[in-house]
């Protein structure tokens, strides 16, 4: 080593000291001495109520009010009398957005994907899913992963990025501040993870539901990646991610809980859900995903087998995916749409469009018709129209 | 302030991305677009701007230029061009070749409720027009961007020579939408196929 | 020491130099600001945004919003109480914690354009803009904010908004800054140190119009968290508005 090194080695190692913060172990919110805040999980705590601010008035959440109330009863359900008085907000909103999603925010408010929720089964996934989050921030992951961080100036490219190429959707995570991408995007520590499947689960199952669910659930979405064969790039969508979830959740359950059984819960989640299934089921028609647009409106189908709107949307699947035997399927909905309802417009333009195609045109005429008058103020009225007038002349 | 911070590194981005991937350049006075077949009347003294050809995903959009005067958040007027393989930006749907205006709007539509910036959509005309005598669509949105701000589009598309020709306008709904609607009506009306020309020479 | 390590030592010193001997500013008035100044008796500040960020030593950026809230009372402090504007405007307070639901919408909807027209503001009429530069738009500056600003005060006939983000360095960061200076220097390279940006905004907005009379952005570095430096800020600011002298002068 030459002398001039020795003498910067030697200065870079006095400087060290400076660059590192502590880092002090943190207990749990509601255990002894764990409910005040350090002066730097109190900054973060305030970032993120900015960031939140950002998310709900960006026009991204979801709005239902039956079926908000019903998520939040879940949560509620969930966490223990005790740490409802604490610093922690027992607060779930849910994101327009059909990826796989679910993250939480330091201070206990839960963020939860439509395109999650269209893919859970049943009320017990959703509270295991929840209980999974709401670890998260009782335990202060998002803190010791800030601090691990500071500590690692490499890891913090990934730490600020400011748009990703994931397109669909994706790129929502871009409108995601720091913490929530953090929690939504890249994931806690493997240790972080493991221990917010087995607190969350200990919750599920204290709340009185059926642990074996657990695996179930990711176990499903797991197999709903590897059908599309393409990871999405929240945690939740990613292979690898869910392939250690199911994993470790089958662990916890041979060890702690291989006699147990649970409350389900299905009943209750297929009754309150299906308006939240055909919502996320439009934005996945819109972006092209028949598959999954239609499983979701068979759920509701299943549930209620005269839902006009689901019985539209899945007349307009075959219309637009348009394979084998496509076109009867969706005229055959459009008519069960009409017959459910038949003072619901949409699916008598569609009909009317249909038979206009095929060359009856007394039929569409009569259908078109019945479209105007039960949508007088239709944006595509003009465009109904002109195909009126065509006929007109025929 | 969050958004500031993240709205300067934003334009800091479109900055670089600017720099590297695109020329601007003032416009006025009908121009034909070199080697698209199109000519258009871009208004006297707005700013143009061409990606450059290297920009893979001005390509990939089919992304010919966009002219504004003021910023192109206040007030864009997009040109895009692509064929029906190329499809959309957001939905993975694809385009028939035969496919009718209603239709292709359709698309367009959901192109639009498939992009996660464009939230609170409400769809106000889709109507039937014609781009220099060609069948087509014309699709008006209201929607809200990510930051919340409520902002209005008109979207004019039609198929030509098998190709998808899309003008778009897009502003803020207050005092720049209305401001500059005539403007963009003028350079739609202004639009003319060249590739008719060119064919039949 | 080598003629190399001479130059890099000089470079390390002159990047160390404050923030406000390296700034650069940029004003922006519309054509008809001098004939309308005369017209703007009663000025309403919204409040100032201001974000404060902290670098730490790995180069972590970390939002301190008890900076910010510090920031931004004294600046609207130091707006509202400086000799300058008080000789020279009415300038009242706009308190955003009462308002009517609509009247929320139109603030909102206000801060949110004046967000992108800023933004072009900045990216297109600024001489560093490099090719994104519109020559047209200096020549004549005119962009507004609608003339729905008036709901938000009917009584004012201008409002002043005031924007901006500062990104200070934590004292690790500078430690560890200078050792690494001073170790580039040793080797005989020049290293250059990353500190924060800042950058502030400042718009006079005609009320009945919204069209943005005046802009003025400065890089000047202010310690906003320092009532003197916001009162020096304040005091920059108003002295750089057009005519305030003769303002001064009329009332």
């Amino acid at each position: 080593m030459t002398g001039t090194a020795r003498t910067a080695l030697w200065i870079w190692l006095w400087f060290i000291p400076f660059s590192f913060t502590g880092c002090a172990s943190l207990n749990p919110f509601g255990t002894p001495g764990g409910d005040s805040l350090e002066e730097d999980e109190q900054r973060l705590w305030k970032t993120v109520a900015e960031e939140e601010k950002r998310l709900d008035r960006s026009g991204t959440l979801y709005d239902n009010p039956a079926i908000v109330q019903y998520v939040n009863e879940v949560a509620y359900r969930l966490i223990p009398p005790t740490m409802r008085s604490g610093p922690l907000t027992v607060h779930v909103k849910i994101v327009k957005n059909p990826l796989l999603n679910a993250f939480a925010y330091p201070n206990g408010v839960i963020y939860i994907h439509t395109g999650i929720l269209a893919r859970i089964e049943n009320e017990a996934q959703l509270a295991i899913l929840l209980g999974h989050e709401w670890t998260h921030a009782s335990h202060r992951h998002a803190v010791q992963a800030f601090r691990s961080m500071q500590r690692q100036s490499a890891a913090l490219a990934a730490f600020q990025v400011i748009s990703m190429p994931f397109g669909i959707f994706g790129s929502a995570a871009s409108a995601l501040g720091t913490v929530g991408f953090v929690a939504a995007v890249t994931g806690y520590s493997r240790a972080n993870e493991r221990e917010a499947d087995r607190e969350g689960l200990t919750l599920a199952v204290a709340a009185g539901y059926a642990p074996a669910e657990a695996p179930r659930l990711f176990e499903h979405l797991k197999r709903d990646l590897e059908r599309r064969k393409i990871d999405e790039p929240f945690f939740f969508g990613t292979h690898p991610r869910l392939v250690e979830r199911v994993d470790s959740y089958q662990e916890i359950i041979r060890e702690r809980y291989a006699a147990q059984s649970g409350e389900i819960g299905e009943d209750r989640y297929r009754r309150t859900m299906p308006p939240l299934f055909v919502d996320n089921a439009t934005t996945d028609l819109a972006i092209g995903r028949f598959e999954l647009a239609e499983e979701s409106l068979n759920r509701v189908i299943r549930q209620q087998a005269d839902h006009a709107q689901a019985l539209y949307l899945l007349g307009e699947v075959a219309r637009q995916r348009n394979a084998e035997g496509d076109p009867r399927r969706s005229e055959e909905r459009y008519r069960q749409a009409i017959a459910a309802n038949a003072g619901y417009a949409d699916p008598h333009k569609a009909l009317g469009m249909l038979l206009l195609k095929r060359g009856e045109t007394r039929a569409a005429e009569t259908e078109l018709q019945e479209y105007l008058r039960l949508a007088p103020d239709a944006p595509d009225r003009a465009y109904v129209e002109q195909e009126l007038r065509k006929l007109s002349r025929t | 302030m969050r958004r500031l911070l993240v709205a300067v590194l934003s334009i800091s981005i479109l900055i670089a991305c600017a720099g590297h991937q695109g020329d601007w350049s003032v416009v006025g006075g009908p121009q034909v677009i070199e080697n698209q077949g199109i000519e258009v009347e871009w208004p006297r003294g707005w700013m143009k701007f061409t990606p450059a050809n290297s920009n893979e995903q001005a390509s990939k959009e089919g992304w010919l230029l966009t002219v504004t005067r003021d910023g192109v958040n206040l007030q864009a007027m997009t040109l895009k061009k692509r064929s029906l393989e190329q499809g959309f930006t957001n939905t993975q749907k694809k385009a028939a070749p035969d496919i009718s205006p209603l239709d292709l709007a359709e698309l367009v539509v959901d192109d639009l409720r498939a992009n996660p910036y464009y939230h609170d959509i409400h769809v106000i005309e889709h109507s039937p027009t014609t781009l220099d005598g060609d069948p087509g669509y014309k699709v008006v949105i209201r929607y809200r961007s990510t930051a919340g701000l409520h902002r209005q589009a008109v979207h004019y598309g039609c198929l030509h020579t098998g190709l998808l020709y899309m003008l778009s306008y897009d502003a803020p709904q207050r005092h720049y939408y209305a401001l500059d609607l005539p403007t963009f009506e003028t350079v739609k009306n202004s639009l003319k196929w060249k590739v008719r020309e060119l064919t039949s020479s | 020491m080598t003629a190399r390590r001479l130059a890099a030592a000089i470079t390390a010193l002159i990047l160390f130099l404050p923030a406000p001997l390296r700034a650069s500013e940029l004003v922006r008035a519309h054509p008809d600001l001098a004939a309308k100044l005369p017209g703007i008796k009663t000025v309403v500040l919204l409040p100032p945004r201001i974000s404060m960020y902290e670098i730490g030593a790995g180069g972590t950026v970390e939002a301190m919003e008890d900076w910010g809230t510090a920031a931004q009372a004294n600046v609207s402090r130091a707006f509202i109480t400086s000799p300058l504007s008080v000789a020279t405007f009415r300038m009242t307070e706009f308190d955003e914690q009462t308002l009517s639901p609509t009247v929320r919408e139109t603030y909102d909807e206000t801060r949110l354009l004046y967000e992108v027209v800023g933004d072009s503001i900045k990216l297109h009429t600024s001489f560093d803009s490099g090719p994104s530069l519109f020559p047209e738009k200096i020549l004549t500056f005119v962009y507004s904010l609608g003339s729905e600003v008036q709901q938000l005060a009917p009584e004012a006939d201008a409002f002043l908004l005031i924007e901006g983000f500062d990104q200070r360095s934590s004292v690790g960061r500078k430690v560890l800054q200078a050792g690494t200076t001073l170790i580039a220097a040793v080797l005989g390279v020049i290293a250059i140190p990353r500190g924060g940006n800042d950058l502030m905004t400042v718009a006079l907005v005609e009320a009945k119009t919204g069209t943005i009379l005046w802009f003025y952005r400065t890089t000047a570095g202010y310690d906003l968290r320092d009532t003197s430096s916001a009162a020096q800020f304040a005091e920059d600011v108003l002295k750089a508005l057009p005519g305030h002298e003769q303002q001064a002068g009329v009332r």
